[in-house]
């Protein structure tokens, strides 16, 4: 596979604050990337930067070899072959549903652009809902046209803002269903930005984590979920708990024992061990010196907050095992963790 | 308070019922007559050709403004923004003035035209500035990904995001045009309003005046009626939105820079300019007596009259929003429907309800004060409403629940909180009825003078030196609330780095 979306030392300042540093990753034809991070970090910017609705400081663009963005060139955002999906899906608040979609196709025959139009249509579940204004629809709806008006033409590359961000749980997993089966069946390349680290996960093939306008770790979801790259980064995809420790005879000694590090570790280094709330194993144990202080039910599984002598840890039970308030407990870690040394 | 909402609603009806009389009459053949004169088609013509000129130069020239202002790269924008609304301070008449008094035998149609355009440019310029700063990057960047037009783009983005503000801001530029009666008269530009002051101040027969009175009533209906057609589609916007890049001019703007201050600098620039000569050069030393009473009973008009109608004004907007009044709503409705009609008629409609059913009180103060207050209801009510939805209706409830009665409770908590709101909406109020014009002409006691009928007077009778004082307070007093409109709007304030 070849770089097909190319991002070189792409840096934006905006009024003496620096937006993006130094920003560089690679995307493979027909590949889905999730640039994952805080809200305020610089990825809608990049986002614009790539679609050239900004231009970068300094850096490069490529896309499909084509230098859209460079020191020496640039491209109209209408001739970069890019479709965009903002945050609030924007569709032309004075058209139906199918002039929407078909925005993007005023130089093809009106023949081909209707069936292309009621094909992206179909596809989307839009059935129906053709000659509706957007504000006849629901927020899943209009996200949904949007999806389909940025798909429309056949771009190159399609850019996601955060457009499943406004909806609820239920309407959120369908939509990224089907944007994620309508990606693959066009083989169109997509490039996501979100703050949701579970939709980051779920669907990319790969995810940049970025931070304060910089990339600080890419890989494939199960990469950066196993090895976060640091403490903050371990803390940011999901839940932790942070464990002080020291490195002896090659393992992790801490309150809860000795454990496995993951990573490469020195012997002597001191530091913290991070513990997901699935890699505890709750030992009900009368002589236990840890209690249950808190439950929260889910159904698939129970969050359990226990209180040790040092600390309080949540740990993840599967639901019918799960111990009851005010049980008394030894705590165990069970598999290897990721161990970060403070630095000398 | 119900007692006295029910009381405002005679009072607003006056000029419907003086309409219903008066299209009554139309079935004798003499008026009828009247009415299909050729006299009557010229009128027709001329304040139609007039409309429809003023409007279309307001809407370009005001359009481009604003998205010169709000949308491009254009230099010193705060400058430009004041340039744009500079208009405002002087009101049309005193335009009209200023330019007889550089350039005599300013008559006609193009001055009329060129008075009017500067005059309205401004309201086409606050209502589509507004509208544009709501246009949203996101639906802006969508466009600029799919189509390579910049005309298409405009078609996709920036006619959807103004299009009410233009229809509404050329119904407003058209009614003024219709209404106005100062100006054109000054101008010797034969519109209606001038015919029927004409009609009306030439002989004891008034009914001519009012014929002419009740085709400019349909003529205003008609554009009224229209306006609605057009907005029936509207679709509610964006509310808030990050605003989309500027639009990079070519020449770093400055041409485009130049050209907008050119519009204000000959428009506003030379009749303001003709008015600070005229009273420089002028005797005004003798005169001082004169403008110190008529500029008494300026205030006198403004204050009592302002004070009334906002007043009036707090009791509807209660009723209408706490207790849901119907009368208060029908008060409200017909005195919308009195501000779009010319003034001059309302007047009209005064002096015949005033002559037929209470004479003791026709040419009186208080008559005066009377026409005033339903004249400018509608902007007492614009200013009053604002303030009062500041109060939540929960805490109306919420006092209750505390022990207040409702009288309590108005003194203790709506009050303190709609005070200010309150005293600002009272003084544009009285800013704005100090330059009213043909109402106070043609109702006000024998002898009694305003700056704004005294400023007529002179100008018609060719004393610009003597005019020239009342023009220049006039503008001072105007100055504040153009002044007041130009600070609310800070264009591009909301910009926010992503």
């Amino acid at each position: 596979m070849s770089a097909f979306v190319e991002v070189k030392n792409l840096t934006v300042v905006k009024n003496g604050s620096t937006i993006l540093h130094d920003v560089s990753f690679v995307v493979n034809r027909g590949e889905f990337l999730s640039i994952l991070g805080p809200s305020g970090v610089g990825k809608t910017t990049l986002l614009r930067c790539l679609a050239g609705f900004e231009r970068p400081d300094s850096g490069s663009v490529a896309i499909d070899g084509d230098a859209v963005s460079s020191d020496s060139s640039w491209v109209e955002p209408s001739r970069r072959g890019v479709g965009i999906v903002p945050q609030d899906g924007a569709l032309f608040t004075h058209m139906t549903v199918a002039r929407n979609i078909g925005a993007g196709l005023a130089d093809i025959a009106s023949g081909p652009r209707a069936d292309r139009v009621a094909e992206l249509v179909s596809i989307m579940r839009l059935d129906g809902l053709e000659n509706r204004l957007p504000a006849e629809l629901s927020g899943g709806q209009q996200q949904r046209v949007a999806v389909a008006r940025a798909i429309a033409p056949s771009p190159r590359v399609v850019l996601l803002d955060e457009p499943f961000a406004a909806l609820d749980t239920e309407l959120r997993t369908e939509l990224r269903a089907d944007v994620r089966e309508l990606l693959r069946k066009e083989s169109i390349t997509a490039i996501l930005v979100t703050h949701d680290q579970d939709e980051a996960l779920s669907l990319s093939d790969s995810i940049s984590v970025m931070r304060d306008g910089a990339i600080i770790q890419s890989g494939t979801p199960a990469d950066i979920y196993a090895r976060p790259a640091d403490i903050d980064v371990a803390l940011f995809l999901g839940d932790a708990v942070i464990l002080p420790g020291r490195v002896s005879g090659g393992k992790v000694e801490t309150e809860l024992g000795a454990l496995t590090p993951l990573n490469r570790v020195r012997d002597g280094d001191s530091g913290f061990a991070a513990v997901r709330p699935e890699n505890f194993y709750l030992q009900p144990d009368p002589a236990g010196q840890a209690i249950v202080t808190g439950r929260q039910f889910f159904g698939h599984d129970v969050l359990v907050t226990v209180t040790t002598p040092e600390r309080t840890i949540t740990a993840r039970a599967s639901g019918p095992l799960a111990p009851e308030m005010g049980m008394k407990l030894t705590v165990w870690v069970r598999g290897p963790v990721n161990f970060y040394a403070r630095p000398d | 308070m119900k007692v006295l909402t029910i009381a405002v609603v005679p009072l607003v009806s006056v000029p419907l019922v003086y309409l219903v009389f008066r299209v009554a009459e139309v079935e004798s053949g003499a008026v009828l007559t009247e009415v299909l004169s050729p006299r009557t088609g010229q009128l027709l013509l001329n304040t139609a050709v007039l409309v429809v000129a003023v409007t279309v130069t307001a809407l370009t020239v005001g359009i481009l403004q604003a998205y010169a202002v709000m949308r491009t790269t254009i230099p010193l924008r705060r400058t430009l923004t004041i340039f744009a609304t500079v208009p405002l301070a002087v009101p049309s008449y005193v335009a009209a003035y200023g330019w007889l008094g550089v350039v005599p035998g300013f008559n006609g149609f193009v001055p009329a035209w060129l008075v009017l355009s500067v005059a309205t440019t401004p309201l086409v310029f606050l209502t589509v500035s507004a509208a544009l700063a709501r246009t949203s990057r996101s639906v802006d960047d969508v466009a600029q990904s799919i189509s390579t037009s910049k005309v298409r783009r405009h078609v996709l983005v920036t006619w959807p995001t103004i299009r009410s503000a233009v229809w509404s801001s050329g119904l407003l530029v058209a009614l003024y045009v219709i209404a106005d009666f100062g100006a054109v008269s000054l101008l010797r530009y034969d519109t209606f309003t001038r015919a029927i002051f004409n009609a009306y101040r030439s002989s004891f027969d008034r009914s001519l005046a009012s014929i002419l009175g009740v085709v400019v009533v349909l003529l205003t209906l008609a554009l009224v009626v229209l306006y609605r057609r057009a907005l029936r589609r509207e679709q509610p916007g964006p509310v808030n939105v990050v605003p989309p890049s500027a639009v990079l001019l070519s020449r770093g703007g400055w041409p485009h820079a130049v050209a907008m201050s050119l519009w204000t600098a000959v428009g506003t620039g030379v009749p303001f300019v003709s008015v600070v000569a005229w009273a420089m050069a002028g005797n005004s030393g003798t005169e001082l007596g004169r403008l110190a009473e008529s500029a008494l009973n300026s205030a006198m008009y403004g204050l009592s009259a302002a004070t009334v109608a906002v007043a009036l004004g707090v009791v509807i907007v209660v009723a209408s929003l706490r207790y849901r009044f119907a009368p208060a709503n029908l008060a409200e409705s017909l005195s919308w429907l009195i501000h779009a009609l010319p003034a001059l008629v309302v007047a009209l409609s005064f002096t015949f309800v005033g002559i037929r059913l209470v004479p003791d009180l026709y040419q009186t103060h208080v008559f005066v004060v009377l026409g005033l207050v339903v004249l400018f209801l509608p902007n007492a009510i614009s200013a009053v409403e604002p303030a009062l939805r500041a109060v939540p209706p929960a805490w109306h409830e919420l006092a209750q629940s505390l022990g207040m009665r409702p009288s309590t409770e108005f003194m203790r908590v709506t009050v303190p909180v709609i005070t200010p709101g309150l005293v600002a909406g009272w003084a544009l109020v009285v800013l704005v009825i100090v330059r009213e014009l043909p109402l106070t002409l043609l109702l006000r006691p024998n002898g009694v003078e305003t700056l704004a009928t005294r400023l007529w007077t002179e100008t018609n009778a060719g004393a610009f030196a003597a005019a020239a004082p009342y023009a220049v307070t006039l503008v001072a007093l105007a100055g504040i609330p153009a002044w007041l409109v130009s600070r609310g709007l800070d264009p591009q304030r909301k910009l926010v780095v992503s």
